[in-house]
């Protein structure tokens, strides 16, 4: 009440001694804000210019690259010991997708749910770790812990008294468990905003309405989650898609992804033709999925 | 003690925070009768809300009993109490159309398509959404009345025991609040669903409800009929709540006779009261704005006061006024009866001893 007396003695005072005021108000012009964009606009047309010259270079002959064209890196390409490659990673980024989106979810939930602030900082600070800590140095963590004579297999032998009963290094379960152990951040943050941005009136009046607990995850909670359990996924399998320092040091000579021959054929054996096919196949594959959410994502989205 | 007939019934019900230290519901104990809809009218922060939660099973009562129908349901989860609460954020799924919405209850229920949607259908009709016309629209496309008939058919079409309303109309504008008050009133009568609405709206519970019932700080400081509630205030608390009151401290009893006793307020005028009114001392007479007679003459009996402003407003004169100490007095009426005087003038005003209201402090 107070208020509205307030607003209205104030109309009064502004609006009756001073009638020359322009009935239109002075307008803030509205520059185009493209210039805010400047300085990563440079860095990214950069990138492109970089990644068109990695196509050029794909179609050009070995050692005569800039010279003339050719396919040969892509037939090159296409044998087996390279598709089988191409096929791992791309089964090792669906994989490490899948596991650390089924993994962050309960992490998102309990973010979002628990009334302890200290709680919430305290995950918080642990999930944001792998992004602050040097990949090198996580891989390196698993290998001791992983390897041989690792922290696994130690406390196997303080129980079993067999030596190495697991093979964890130099295989795809390695491999596995440090790529999904190191883009759980990008899982997890997504996630938490979608979550976070579901009102908890929804669940309750689903639950008022009749629904158990699962039945209100299934029919209210996961739908309204889904653009960030996507963004997840999509995020984690980009991401491991192009995965190095992971599989490189977990993986051996045993398992290989894309990257890592990427650089065996550029640094190694200067063949830079097949190098860049192999990049571009790569490119291709981490925006498929870009692409596949698209085209699903423009017919059942309810957010217009 | 128990009614079996009750629609619902709440035992001495409370709901305690912070280990004891805040008693959000202190007490409460209310009956529904079937049928019946009960409007629960407080100031934000009076309890209303814990106390319809704990009904729906969203709150779990610290001690106390919930009855619905007779059946103890204060341990139930809220799926198992088969009751209504329509949100006052409306809580429409913006991931399913009207259809999917409205029938959501049934699904998880898990009825027949069919029964599905005859029962969604004959709903929608009932809330004035044709079926062919609203049924596979999307919630971005309604308008907020439009959403307030949504949320409603989407509780009704379970048949619950009991609904619940927690302000759902906040958002509307004015006249679209009173036009659904009306009409939710109507429907629910229709349907003879006992109904439990909170509100801190006196307007929307006087509209809408059978009884009130008025909480402060946790507690049910009455509860009767809308009329009575307004006539018959239990205390200021209820009185001030339900509009604009004017409000005297008895300082002494004057002179009693016949129907009327005459008592001196501490402004120092006099003015007579109903003799049924047991004076006991530190009291209060109250009494509305719209009951008062004011004139420019002395009329003989009425108290004298100074016009401090006049407006008019809703079809009615106001006249602010102030007794000798500086009591605010309001006056309202329909005819100008004071045409004329300015303020700062000294006028007179009066109430019937019927019209007034004595409370304890």
């Amino acid at each position: 009440m107070n208020k509205r007396m307030w607003s209205s003695s104030k109309m009064v005072s502004s609006g009756l001694p001073n009638p020359v005021v322009p009935a239109q108000r002075p307008k803030i012009k509205r520059r185009p804000v493209a210039w805010l964009l400047l300085p990563a606009g440079l860095l990214i047309g950069t990138l492109f210019v970089c990644t068109l010259t990695v196509v050029r270079i794909s179609l050009g002959p070995r050692y005569a690259e800039w010279d003339g064209w050719s396919l040969s890196a892509y037939a090159e390409a296409a044998d087996p010991y390279f598709l089988s490659i191409v096929l791992n990673t791309v089964w090792l980024a669906v994989a490490s997708a899948i596991l650390a989106v089924l993994i962050s979810f309960p992490i998102a939930l309990f973010m979002v749910r628990t009334a302890s602030n200290f709680a919430r900082r305290v995950v918080l600070i642990g999930i944001m770790l792998p992004m602050v800590i040097s990949l090198l140095v996580q891989s390196f963590g698993w290998v001791a812990i992983l390897g041989p004579d690792g922290l696994f297999n130690q406390i196997a032998f303080a129980i079993t008294a067999e030596p190495r009963t697991f093979t964890l290094l130099f295989n795809s379960t390695g491999v596995l468990l440090g790529l999904v152990q190191t883009t759980i951040p990008l899982a997890v943050l997504p996630i938490i905003s979608s979550l976070g941005g579901i009102p908890v009136d929804l669940e309750e009046a689903a639950s008022v309405l009749g629904a158990k607990r699962l039945q209100t995850y299934r029919h209210v909670i996961l739908p309204l989650a889904a653009p960030g359990i996507i963004a997840g996924t999509i995020l984690v399998f980009g991401f491991n898609t192009g995965a190095f320092v992971v599989p490189l040091l977990l993986g051996g000579s045993r398992v290989s992804t894309i990257a890592v021959i990427i650089r065996d054929q550029m640094g190694t054996l200067f063949n830079w033709p097949l190098g860049a096919a192999l990049s571009v196949i790569l490119i291709v594959i981490a925006l498929s999925m870009q692409a596949a959410n698209r085209l699903i994502g423009a017919r059942s989205q309810f957010e217009r | 003690m128990q009614h079996e007939d009750c629609a619902l019934e709440l035992q001495n019900l409370e709901r305690h925070f912070a280990h004891g230290r805040v008693r959000a519901v202190d007490g409460v104990s209310l009956t529904v009768e079937p049928g019946e809809i009960l409007s629960i009218l407080g100031p934000s922060g009076c309890g209303k809300t814990t106390l319809m939660r704990m009904i729906a099973g969203l709150e779990v009562p610290t001690s106390g009993q919930i009855r619905i129908h007779g059946r103890d349901v204060s341990s139930l989860a809220p799926h198992e109490r088969n009751v209504g609460l329509v949100f006052q954020s409306l809580a429409v799924f913006p991931h399913m159309n009207v259809e999917k919405n409205v029938g959501f209850g049934l699904r998880m229920r898990k009825l027949s398509a069919a029964a599905i949607k005859s029962k969604v259908d004959t709903v929608l009709d009932l809330v004035q959404l044709p079926p062919d016309q609203f049924a596979s629209r999307w919630p971005s496309e309604l308008s907020g009345g439009q959403l307030q008939r949504v949320a409603l058919a989407r509780t009704l079409v379970t048949e619950p025991a009991l609904v619940l309303f927690d302000e759902p109309m906040a958002a509307l504008d004015r006249r679209l609040r009173d036009y659904m008050a009306i009409e939710l009133r109507a429907i629910q009568k229709q349907l003879g669903i006992a109904a439990v609405y909170v509100t801190h709206d006196q307007e929307t519970a006087s509209t809408m409800s059978d009884r009130i019932a008025v909480m402060n700080s946790g507690r049910v400081v009455q509860v009767g009929p809308p009329p009575e509630i307004y006539n018959r205030p239990a205390n200021r608390f209820v009185a001030e709540f339900l509009g604009d009151t004017n409000v005297l401290t008895i300082a002494r009893l004057h002179e009693r006779s016949g129907v009327a006793q005459q008592v001196e307020v501490e402004a120092g005028q006099r003015l007579a009261v109903s003799a049924d009114d047991h004076l006991a001392g530190g009291q209060m007479v109250l009494f509305r704005p719209g009951q008062t007679k004011v004139f420019t003459d002395d009329p003989g009996g009425a108290m004298q006061a100074v016009l401090t402003s006049v407006s008019f407003n809703g079809g009615l004169y106001h006249w602010m006024m102030r007794l000798a100490d500086g009591t605010p007095l309001l006056a309202q009426s329909t005819r100008d009866d004071l045409g004329g005087v300015s303020s700062g003038q000294p006028i007179w005003v009066s109430v019937d001893h019927e019209q007034t209201h004595v409370v304890e402090q």
